[in-house]
C-alpha cells in the first residue's frame, strides 16, 4: 500500500469518483451554456434559475400528477424548454446584434424574477424529493460505498453530453446551426428558418438545464436558491473550456469536478474557489480557453455620447455639475443623510467602473475587489492602528490601488468578455482571502469601526458633518474622473474604445493607456469603499462578493453607459430601491429584477443617457 | 415617454422625503417596534414574516392597545447584508422613532445592530442572530439575547450524546465564523466529558455536495458526525449521509443548529433519528399548542420555530417592563427593568435575563421521530432530555462580558 502525498489510495478513488459525479452536472449545466452561448451569442444568466425550476418541475409531478422520476426526466425538460421558449420570442431576440453585456444584464434579472417568485410560493428551505426506487441503495466497492442513484448520474449525463456533441459536429442539423451562427444572412438565403432555429436552440439548452435539475433533485435539496451560486461556477467552466465549444465545455466540466474533488481532501475551505484560480491561470496562458476557438469581439454598447460640439457639451456639463452639487448641498436638510451618503459611496463607486466600461470599453465584473478591500484595509487602519479617518481612507485607497495594479497587469490584455471573466476570477481569489483572513473578521466582518475626527477638526459622529465630507470626496472623485475623461488621455481611451488597431496604428501604447485608466479606475472605487467602511462604521463580505460587482454594472447601466452623470443617477434609483423597498420584505429581488429587465428592453441608454438623447445633447 | 422616467424617480426621492419630514413630527405617544430579519433568502422560513407575525401575536396577547397605549410595527428585510442593515436601523431610530429592533438573524447583521443600539440608547430583542459574542465581547446595556446561541447548541447536544455513549466524533464544519465557534464549543464540551475528536474537515459556505466530506468523515470511523452549519447546508449534508449509507455503516449524525422548518423540508424519511438541541417545541403542552393553533394559519401553515417563539415572548416582556415604567425613552433603563423582572411566558415558562442580557430558560434535546411514530403533520420531535436553565446556557463569569462585574 502506498499512500498519496499522506491520502490512502482507497480515499483517493473515492473522491475520483465522487468529482466524477459532481462534474456530470457542470457538464451538463455548461453544454447548455455553451450551446446557447454557442449559438445566440448570448450569456443565459437564468440558467440557475432554469435549473432550480427543472427540479421544481419534477416535484410538482410527483406531488400533484403523482408522476415519479422517469417521467419528470422525459416532461420537466420539455416543458421548462417551452418556457425557454416564449422567454427567447418574447426578449431575448430583440438583442441579439447587441453586446453580450445586455443579454447577460436582462438574463440576470430574469433570474431575479423567478427565484424570488418561487421563493415566495414555496418558501426558503425548500422540499424533499426521493431517490427513485429502482435507484435505492448502492454498491460497495473496494474502496468506497457508491450510491446506485450517483452511478446513474454520471452515466445518463455522459450520454446525454455525446449525444447533443454528435448532434451538433456531426449531423445535417447541427451543421445548419452551425453555418446559422457564422453567418446567418446566408444560411436564410438557402430558406433555412434562421429564427425558429435559434428559438429551438435556446429551448434545447433550457431544456438541459432543467434535465440537469431533475437529475439534481433527489440528491439535494428543491430550494429556490439552489442555482443562485452555481451560474458563475458553471460560466466559469465554459469559459474555461472555450466559450461556444461544445466539447469544450464537457470535457471541462468532468475535469473541474475532478480538480473540485481533489482539493475537498488536500484544502477543502478552497474547493469553491479553486475553479477560479484555473480559470484566471488558462485566461492567462490561452485566453480563448483550452478548446476555443479564437474570438472575435463585436462590441455594439450603445454608448449615448452624441455628436455635439466640444464647447457645448463641456457648458451643459457644467450647468449639470452645478446644478447636481446644489441639489446635493441641499438634500440633507430634507432626506435622510445616511441614505444619502450610502448613494454617494456608490455613486462614486459606479463612477469608477464607468470609465473604464464607457469610456475604455472594457466590462469589469470584478470591481467589488476594490470597493471591499479598501474597505477592509481602511475599517481595520482606523479601529485596530487608530489611524484617523483620513489616513485611514488613504490606505484603503492605496491598497485598491496596489491590488489594481496586479489585478490590470494580469487582465489587461483581455478583451470583452474574456476581460470580465478574468476580473471576476481575480475578484473571486479576493473574496476567498478575505473570508480567510484573521483581521476581516470572517463574516461577522469588522464592526464597530470609529468615525473619529477628520484632520483633527472635523467630528465625523455628526452626521452632518459626516456628510458633507463624503459630499466633498464625491465631488472630488468625480471632478477628477470628469478631468480624466476630457484630458487628452481620456480622448486617447475614446479613441481605444472605438477602435484599437487604429489606435495602436497611430503610434499609441494602447495597453499602457487601458491599465492606467484600470489603475485609476480601481483607486476611486478604493475611494468609494474605505469612505463607506468609516460611514457605517463596518466592513464585510457583501462587499468584496461577486454579486457587488454585478451590482456595480447595473447602476451604470440603470443610468446610462458612458454618460458622465449616469451612473450617479444609478447608484442613487438603486440605492432607493434597496433601502426604501426593504419594507415591502420579499417582493424586493423581484421588483429588483423586473427594474432590469424592462431597463434593457425599453431603455437601454440608461435614464440619463435617454434625457439626453431627447436634448440631444452628452450628459 | 422617456423623460418621465427620469421625473418618476425624481418625484419618488421627493416622495420619500416628505413621508421621512411627516414621520419625524408624530410624537413619541406610540410604542415602535421594528422587526428587521430575512425576508427573501435562506432564512426567511424560520424567521421572516413569522417572526412580525409572532411580535403581532405579542402585542395582541399584552392586552397594552386596550389600556390607551398604541404600539406600531415596521418590518424590514436586510436581505442578509450589515450595511442594508444598519442603515435601515439607523433611519428607524433616527427618522421613525422606533425604539426597539427585534429578532435580526444572520450574526454580522446583529452585531452590527447591537453597536447602533447601544450607541442611540435604544433596545434590541435578539432572537435569530446565533452567536454568543453578543452576551460576551460584545454584550451591550442595551441588548437582550433571548432564544438561542451558539454555546447553548454545542453544550445541550454535545453533552448529551457523548454521555449516551457517542464519545467518538467527526466534524463537518461550515468554514465561517460562525461555524467554526459551533465547531470549538461542541468540541470543548466533547473533551471535557471524556470524548474524542478524530478529525474534522472544513467546507465552503453554499456548499451543494457534501459526499466527499461525508466520505472522509465515514473513513474516520467516528461514532458521531457532527454538523457544525446551518441552513441548506445542514440539510444536504443530512440528504446526502442517507444516501452513501451513513446509519447504516453504524454512525450517527448530530445537527448542531437545525430547526424545525428544516426537518420539515427533509421529511421524516430522511430527518428520523437526528438529535439536536432547540429552546421551543411547539407541541410541548397546551399553551404551545394554543400559540401554534393561532400562529400557522397567518404564515403558510409553517409552524413556528424557536426564533419566533423568541420574538414572541421577548416583545411581551418589553411591553410589560415598559408598561411598568411608563416610558420608552430611556433604552438602557427599559432593558434595567427587563432584567429585574423575573420573565414568564406562555411559550419559556418562567425564567430571568442575567446582568450580561443572556435570558435564560431551559433546553430541550429532541430527536426526530420515525414516519411511523408521527401521528399528525408536524409531529416531529421526541424530547430526550430537558437541560435545566442553570446549565443551558454559558456561565455568566465565562463570557468576558465587561457588564459582568468580577
Amino acid at each position: 500500500m502506498f499512500d498519496f502525498l499522506g491520502i490512502p489510495p482507497q480515499a483517493l478513488f473515492g473522491q475520483l469518483l465522487l468529482g466524477l459525479i459532481n462534474g456530470s452536472f457542470y457538464a451538463l449545466l455548461s453544454l447548455g451554456l455553451a450551446v446557447i452561448f454557442g449559438m445566440l451569442n448570448i450569456i443565459n444568466f437564468a440558467h440557475g434559475a432554469l435549473y432550480m425550476m427543472g427540479a421544481f418541475a419534477a416535484w410538482f409531478l410527483l406531488q400533484y400528477l403523482g408522476l415519479g422520476y422517469w417521467w419528470a426526466l422525459v416532461i420537466a425538460p420539455i416543458v421548462i424548454g417551452l418556457f425557454g421558449i416564449v422567454i427567447e420570442r418574447a426578449m431575448l431576440h430583440r438583442l441579439y446584434k447587441l453586446d453580450h453585456l445586455y443579454g447577460l444584464l436582462l438574463t440576470f434579472g430574469l433570474a431575479l424574477i423567478i427565484q424570488g417568485f418561487f421563493r415566495h410560493q414555496f418558501g426558503s428551505s425548500g422540499l424533499p424529493y426521493p431517490i427513485p426506487d429502482s435507484l435505492q441503495g448502492g454498491q460497495r466497492l473496494t474502496f468506497m460505498f457508491l450510491p446506485n442513484y450517483r452511478a446513474w448520474v454520471v452515466v445518463f449525463s455522459i450520454i446525454v453530453c455525446l449525444a447533443t456533441w454528435f448532434l451538433i459536429e456531426r449531423t445535417k442539423l447541427g451543421s445548419y446551426l452551425r453555418a446559422a451562427t457564422e453567418n446567418p444572412t446566408l444560411v436564410r438565403a438557402f430558406g433555412i428558418n434562421v429564427p425558429r432555429m435559434i428559438t429551438l436552440t435556446y429551448g434545447a439548452g433550457v431544456g438541459l438545464a432543467a434535465l440537469a435539475g431533475v437529475l439534481a433533485a433527489p440528491i439535494y435539496q428543491v430550494n429556490p436558491l439552489m442555482g443562485a451560486d452555481l451560474i458563475v461556477v458553471v460560466f466559469a467552466v465554459v469559459v474555461i473550456g472555450g466559450m461556444g465549444s461544445i466539447m469544450g465545455s464537457v470535457i471541462t466540466g468532468f475535469a473541474l469536478g475532478v480538480v473540485e474533488g481533489l482539493t475537498k481532501v488536500f484544502y477543502p475551505e478552497a474547493s469553491n474557489t479553486v475553479i477560479f484560480v484555473i480559470m484566471a491561470i488558462v485566461l492567462l496562458i490561452k485566453p480563448s480557453g483550452l478548446f476555443g476557438r479564437a474570438a472575435t469581439q463585436v462590441s455594439a454598447v450603445e454608448h449615448a455620447g452624441g455628436a455635439a460640439t466640444a464647447g457645448e457639451a463641456s457648458r451643459t456639463a457644467t450647468v449639470a455639475f452645478v446644478v447636481m452639487a446644489v441639489v446635493l448641498v441641499v438634500a440633507p436638510f430634507f432626506i435622510y443623510p445616511l441614505f444619502l451618503m450610502k448613494a454617494l459611496c456608490f455613486a462614486l463607486f459606479a463612477c469608477a467602473l464607468n470609465l473604464m466600461l464607457g469610456y475604455v470599453g472594457l466590462l469589469s465584473f470584478g470591481h467589488a475587489m476594490f470597493l471591499g478591500g479598501a474597505g477592509y484595509v481602511s475599517a481595520h487602519a482606523a479601529k485596530v492602528w487608530g489611524f484617523p479617518p483620513e489616513l485611514a481612507i488613504i490606505s484603503g485607497v492605496a491598497t485598491a490601488a496596489l491590488i489594481g495594479v496586479v489585478s490590470g497587469v494580469i487582465a489587461i490584455r483581455r478583451q470583452g468578455i474574456y476581460f470580465a471573466m478574468t476580473t471576476l476570477a481575480l475578484a473571486q481569489m479576493i473574496y476567498f482571502f478575505c473570508l480567510q483572513a484573521k483581521f476581516t473578521g470572517g463574516e461577522d466582518g469588522i464592526q464597530s469601526v470609529p468615525r473619529g475626527v477628520m484632520l483633527g477638526v472635523l467630528d465625523l459622529q455628526n452626521e452632518m458633518v459626516m456628510y458633507f465630507v463624503v459630499l466633498t470626496i464625491f465631488l472630488g472623485g468625480f471632478l477628477l474622473i470628469y478631468r480624466i475623461i476630457n484630458s487628452p488621455f481620456g480622448e486617447v481611451l475614446k479613441a481605444i474604445r472605438e477602435n484599437e488597431p487604429r489606435a495602436i496604428s497611430l503610434g499609441y501604447k494602447t495597453e499602457r493607456y487601458k491599465l492606467a485608466a484600470f489603475i485609476l479606475s480601481a483607486a476611486i472605487a478604493g475611494l468609494a469603499g474605505a469612505t463607506k467602511a468609516i460611514v457605517f462604521q463596518l466592513a464585510s463580505l457583501t462587499d468584496v462578493h461577486w454579486s457587488m460587482s454585478g451590482e456595480v454594472v447595473l447602476m451604470t447601466l440603470v443610468g446610462g453607459l458612458g454618460t458622465i452623470f449616469g451612473p450617479v443617477v444609478g447608484a442613487f434609483v438603486i440605492i432607493a430601491m434597496e433601502s426604501y423597498l426593504a419594507e415591502f420584505g420579499q417582493w424586493v429581488t423581484i421588483i429588483q429584477g423586473f427594474v432590469f429587465v424592462v431597463c434593457v428592453l425599453a431603455f437601454r441608454r440608461g435614464v440619463i443617457g435617454e434625457i439626453g438623447h431627447k436634448l440631444g445633447k452628452p450628459l | 415617454m422617456r423623460s418621465i422616467n427620469f421625473w418618476r424617480s425624481f418625484t419618488f426621492i421627493a416622495a420619500i422625503a416628505a413621508s421621512a419630514a411627516a414621520h419625524a413630527q408624530v410624537t413619541d405617544n406610540v410604542i415602535r417596534i421594528g422587526v428587521l430579519n430575512d425576508q427573501s433568502s435562506l432564512y426567511a422560513d424560520l424567521t421572516g414574516q413569522g417572526s412580525v407575525v409572532a411580535v403581532k401575536m405579542a402585542i395582541e396577547d399584552s392586552g397594552i392597545e386596550k389600556r390607551g397605549i398604541k404600539v406600531e410595527i415596521v418590518s424590514a428585510d436586510h436581505q442578509n447584508k450589515a450595511d442594508v442593515g444598519s442603515s435601515i436601523v439607523r433611519k428607524w431610530f433616527d427618522v421613525d422613532k422606533v425604539d426597539v429592533v427585534v429578532d435580526v438573524p444572520n450574526s454580522a447583521v446583529a452585531l452590527a445592530v447591537n453597536t447602533i443600539t447601544k450607541e442611540k440608547n435604544k433596545v434590541f430583542i435578539v432572537s435569530g442572530a446565533a452567536t454568543s459574542d453578543l452576551t460576551g465581547k460584545a454584550c451591550s446595556p442595551n441588548t437582550v439575547h433571548w432564544t438561542y446561541d451558539t454555546w447553548a447548541l454545542a453544550n445541550g447536544t454535545g453533552k448529551a450524546i457523548v454521555k449516551t455513549g457517542g464519545d467518538s466524533w467527526y466534524f463537518v464544519t461550515a468554514d465561517y465564523a460562525f461555524g467554526h465557534a459551533l465547531e470549538r464549543d461542541t468540541e470543548a464540551v466533547v473533551l471535557a466529558n471524556n470524548g474524542k475528536v478524530l478529525g474534522k474537515v472544513r467546507h465552503p459556505l453554499n456548499n451543494a455536495d457534501f459526499s466527499s466530506f461525508l466520505l472522509q468523515a465515514q473513513a474516520s470511523k467516528a461514532k458521531i458526525i457532527g454538523l457544525a452549519n446551518a441552513g441548506a447546508d445542514t440539510t444536504n449534508a443530512i440528504k446526502q449521509a442517507g444516501e452513501f449509507g451513513i446509519a447504516a455503516g453504524g454512525q450517527n449524525l448530530a445537527g448542531l443548529l437545525v430547526f424545525i422548518t428544516d426537518v420539515h423540508a427533509l421529511g421524516l424519511k430522511i430527518a428520523q433519528g437526528l438529535i439536536f438541541t432547540e429552546t421551543f417545541y411547539w407541541d410541548m403542552n397546551d399553551q404551545t399548542r394554543a400559540f401554534t393553533k393561532r400562529f400557522a394559519p397567518q404564515f403558510k401553515g409553517i409552524h413556528p420555530t424557536m426564533i419566533h417563539a423568541g420574538a414572541y415572548a421577548g416583545t411581551l416582556h418589553y411591553l410589560k417592563a415598559v408598561e411598568a415604567l411608563k416610558s420608552d425613552a430611556d433604552g438602557a433603563a427599559v432593558i434595567t427593568k427587563m432584567k429585574a423582572t423575573p420573565t414568564d411566558d406562555p411559550l419559556f415558562g418562567k425564567g430571568s435575563i442575567r446582568e450580561d442580557g443572556r435570558k435564560i430558560h431551559p433546553a430541550y434535546l429532541v430527536e426526530v421521530k420515525k414516519p411511523e411514530e408521527s401521528k399528525a403533520p408536524w409531529d416531529y420531535y421526541k424530547i430526550r432530555a430537558t437541560i435545566p436553565a442553570e446549565e443551558a446556557f454559558r456561565p455568566v463569569d465565562k463570557g468576558d462580558c465587561p457588564l459582568v462585574k468580577k
